[in-house]
């Protein structure tokens, strides 16, 4: 997420434009596309279904641009959010099973973290893997933020429009309650 | 439905520059966003099922009117305005 002064002005005037006039999204649309693809592809991990949940995004984007309110966060944390939103819709309509891959250092990092099973045992981690895939949506989706696309608590934040508190408050809890299911599993 | 995998392989690989260009069209967006938001082609009263909804919503709202009013006659016409219960 772009972070600095300049980036949040010059998106405060491309968002006023678009606000006026829905055709000058372009310069949004320009600044924003690849971020956005890139973010949702690590996430559904196919270049065909990121390019049209990407153009699904920005399709409500656009639509909704007047709807978006500057509360003093990055205008593309809304962006992110929309497109998150958009990866769940496009998983809960799946009727089958997607699998998407994740690194083996990033389900380590998740183990080390809650301090569970062996983080060299590989079936530990295939069990990992199936505590996170019962996980809701939007639960899987904070830890795929930190431990799987590595955002800061301030990128996080940014994210949900939390503070860093109420972020680390929200991933503990869940991360909480993967270790509890993994308990009750073993 | 999504189900996670660990890969101990090669690490996923992100699509190129050129591959995301690829996907990049504005003016698709712009068509889209025509297309939502312009107004539907037939006007409501030559859509047939919006018309039955509308009639009936009518009825609906009319029939619920005409038994309150009924009710609200009753009570007035009662003693005291409370119901006659014979």
């Amino acid at each position: 997420m772009d972070k600095t002064k300049s980036s949040y002005q010059e998106d405060k005037a491309l968002v006023l434009a678009a606000q006026k006039d829905a055709r000058a999204f372009g310069g949004l649309y320009d600044k924003y596309f690849e971020r956005i693809y890139l973010f949702i592809y690590k996430r559904v991990q196919d270049e065909a279904v990121a390019g049209d949940v990407c153009q699904d995004a920005m399709l409500k984007a656009m639509h909704n641009i007047n709807k978006y309110e500057d509360r003093g966060f990055p205008f593309s944390a809304w962006l992110y959010r929309i497109a998150s939103n958009e990866v769940n819709l496009y998983f809960r309509a799946q009727k089958k099973m997607v699998t998407v891959e994740v690194e083996d250092k990033h389900v380590k990092s998740v183990m080390l973290e809650i301090k569970i099973g062996s983080e060299e045992s590989e079936s530990d981690q295939d069990k990992l893997m199936k505590v996170l895939s019962n996980l809701k949506p939007e639960h899987a989706e904070i830890i795929e933020l930190r431990f799987f696309m590595q955002y800061s608590f301030k990128e996080i934040a940014e994210f949900y429009e939390i503070t860093e508190a109420n972020a680390k408050m929200r991933l503990y809890r869940i991360l909480d309650k993967i270790k509890k299911t993994w308990e009750t599993n073993s | 439905m999504r189900k996670y995998k660990v890969n101990r392989e090669q690490p996923v690989k992100l699509p190129s520059k050129e591959v995301m260009a690829k996907y990049k069209d504005f003016s698709r967006l712009t068509h889209e966003y025509d297309n939502v938001v312009k107004r539907p082609k037939k006007p409501l009263y030559k859509d047939k099922k919006m018309f039955i909804f509308i009639i009936i919503v009518a009825l609906l709202a009319v029939l619920i009117a005409r038994s309150m009013a009924e009710e609200e006659e009753v009570q007035d016409d009662s003693p005291n305005g409370t119901e006659v219960t014979e």
